[in-house]
């Protein structure tokens, strides 16, 4: 174990650094009290010195954590929010940590164990040299301060990376085990049931026999684990479609004309400029996923990467896609074929990182 | 022949398996879900059940007794804006009470006259809640399910009809409410901590709507609108 990880030294340094840094830059926000955004959400810490890290959605998490889901009508409520990190959250009560540290500690460890992950992931899928360089830009990308918030994504991040890693090495229960805990965790990591369907193809027309049992269970575990959700709520509130309640209190509602009414808030009269942040990085994923064909990675991660950036758009709004988008892991692949030459990459990472700690500090301004 | 025998047994074993798999894993992620969070109570859903009512509503008509006089109100849901500061439309109540009429938004409040005029204090919510306002009295419950404040259920018996109680509790706050048993619907909301006296709510009629007070002169029609 130590002789592995100590040939992912490299890797695991930056994650840990990338960490360190979104880190730092929120105790700076904190000391320095700035930028001054809006007040936090009510509810919110602001007490702790990386109480920034815990703002937005994250309020919302430890609710779900502390008191459990209730559709509460004509408000923002908390079926909203996917249950995997707030069962993770209150699980880990017993330790006696608040819900803050313990969701930071969750949030980063998970972010180290996913870069690991993912590393492994890419280095059976592209050459060796993409397979560092994309480990690279997930632990420096600009909008990854995310997977040190009290947010899901580090979690769905590692079981995501895990699942379809497992699946390569045909460990089909344990994969299926890991993809049913990211769609826990997140809605669109169901998606990623597409690659995984495609490894079991792959491995049976290798084979020459029929896909085993085990691997067509864990393409569907995803999907499976999805459906628990309307149940639990139907279970616990008496309603099934709690979530797309809780989602039009939001400001969401899917529909097929969703993307022209998410370009027409661009420009509608008091809409936040933060949206644009929102549209730059749809763009710059939908590029990357591009470079990421050209360096021969299959359709089926990169529709499921395309689902998970366009597919929140028929929702009626780009908000957040920039943090949804920091799941598509094909665009981290694409993202070190454009930057293979190392004049280029290492501006690059550099500029990635100045962005990072620019993206932490301004947390308090905008709901990423 | 054998060989496509044996192919649709390995099928329908795989295909088994897999249902198998998924299941297991399904069961153990509601299973999860089901030990680990807390479920809101029976009388909290019920609480939410009655606000669902309350906010499809757009207008309320509303009878209470004020030092023994029987005042009548009507609520209609309204927009106002953009005023300074707020650029863009507020969710707001249009209240009229005999001829006094009241903007309530959840940031401020205005009394209408020629023109708006900003009302200080929380009076002007207090009467938004008590005339059953669905944005206002709405933002009040919703609030206490915000909280998780305790919520008690009761069966009453109110003018012979059955009823139910239902009794908010966070800290200081305080609000009960009485709703029909099936519909949920509101009939009265009473706030305990003030010493009001009940205030008696039903579902406004066309002609309640048709009330000369609640057309606004086209000045202020530039920055309240209703919407019911």
């Amino acid at each position: 174990m130590i002789a592995w990880l100590r040939d992912r030294r490299a890797i695991l340094a930056v994650a840990v650094g990338s960490r360190m840094l979104v880190l730092a830059a929120a105790a700076a926000d904190h000391v320095l009290h700035w930028p001054k955004g809006p007040p936090p959400v009510h509810g919110a810490s602001t007490a702790h010195t990386l109480s920034i890290l815990s703002y937005w959605d994250g309020v919302w998490y430890r609710t779900v954590a502390e008191q459990g889901y209730l559709l509460i009508p004509g408000r923002q409520s908390d079926p909203a929010f996917f249950p995997l990190f707030p069962i993770i959250l209150r699980g880990l009560q017993g330790f006696g940590l608040s819900f803050l540290t313990t969701g930071i500690l969750v949030a980063n460890a998970a972010f180290v164990i996913g870069i690991l992950a993912f590393y492994e992931l890419s280095r059976r899928l592209v050459p060796i040299d993409l397979a560092r360089t994309s480990a690279l830009f997930a632990a420096l990308f600009p909008m990854s301060f995310v997977f040190s918030m009290t947010y899901p994504e580090s979690l769905v991040f590692a079981a995501l990376a895990l699942a379809l890693l497992l699946a390569l090495q045909g460990r089909w229960t344990l994969s299926a085990l890991a993809g049913a805990a990211a769609a826990l965790g997140r809605p669109e990591a169901m998606f990623f049931a597409l690659p995984l369907a495609a490894i079991a193809i792959g491995n049976a027309r290798a084979t020459g026999r029929l896909a085993s049992g085990r691997a067509i269970g864990a393409a569907f575990a995803p999907v499976a684990s999805i459906a628990t959700f309307p149940l639990y709520l139907g279970w616990a509130l008496d309603n099934p479609t709690a979530w797309s309640g809780a989602q039009q209190a939001w400001g969401r509602s899917f529909s097929l004309d969703g993307i022209v009414r998410a370009i027409q808030q661009l420009f509608a009269r008091g809409s936040t400029p933060w949206l644009w942040r929102d549209v730059a990085f749809c763009l710059i994923y939908l590029a990357l996923l591009v470079a990421a064909r050209r360096i021969g990675i299959s359709w089926p991660w990169l529709v499921a990467s395309t689902a998970l950036i366009l597919l929140p758009l028929t929702s009626g709004t780009f908000m957040s896609d920039s943090r949804f988008g920091v799941l598509a892991l094909p665009v981290y692949w694409g993202a070190a074929a454009l930057t293979r030459r190392r004049i280029v990459r290492l501006p690059a990472l550099v500029l990635c990182a100045g962005l990072l700690v620019a993206g932490t500090m301004t947390i308090p301004l905008a709901n990423p | 022949m054998k060989r496509g025998k044996g192919w649709i047994r390995l099928a329908v074993a795989s295909g088994a398996t897999a249902a198998g798999l998924a299941a297991l894993l399904a069961g153990a992620a509601f299973g999860l879900q089901a030990v680990t969070l807390p479920r809101p109570s029976h009388d909290q859903l019920l609480a939410a059940q009655s606000l669902r009512w309350l906010t499809a509503q757009h207008a309320i008509k509303s009878t209470r007794l004020v030092r023994g006089h029987r005042v009548s109100s009507v609520c209609v849901n309204a927009r106002i804006g953009p005023l300074q500061g707020y650029p863009k439309t507020l969710r707001a109540s249009l209240l009229v009470t005999g001829r006094r009429r009241l903007v309530e938004t959840r940031f401020a409040s205005f009394r209408l006259g020629s023109t708006l005029r900003e009302e200080d204090g929380p009076l002007p919510t207090i009467r938004a809640v008590l005339a059953g306002c669905p944005r206002a009295l709405g933002r009040r419950i919703g609030r206490f399910l915000d909280d998780r404040a305790t919520v008690r259920a009761k069966r009453v018996l109110v003018r012979d009809a059955p009823m139910l109680r239902l009794s908010f509790k966070h800290g200081n706050s305080r609000l009960v409410l009485i709703v029909k048993p099936r519909t949920l619907a509101p009939v009265a909301v009473r706030i305990p901590r003030l010493r009001t006296g009940w205030s008696y709510l039903a579902r406004a009629n066309r002609r309640d709507l048709a009330r000369t007070e609640l057309r606004l002169s086209r000045r202020l029609r530039l920055t309240v609108k209703e919407e019911a």
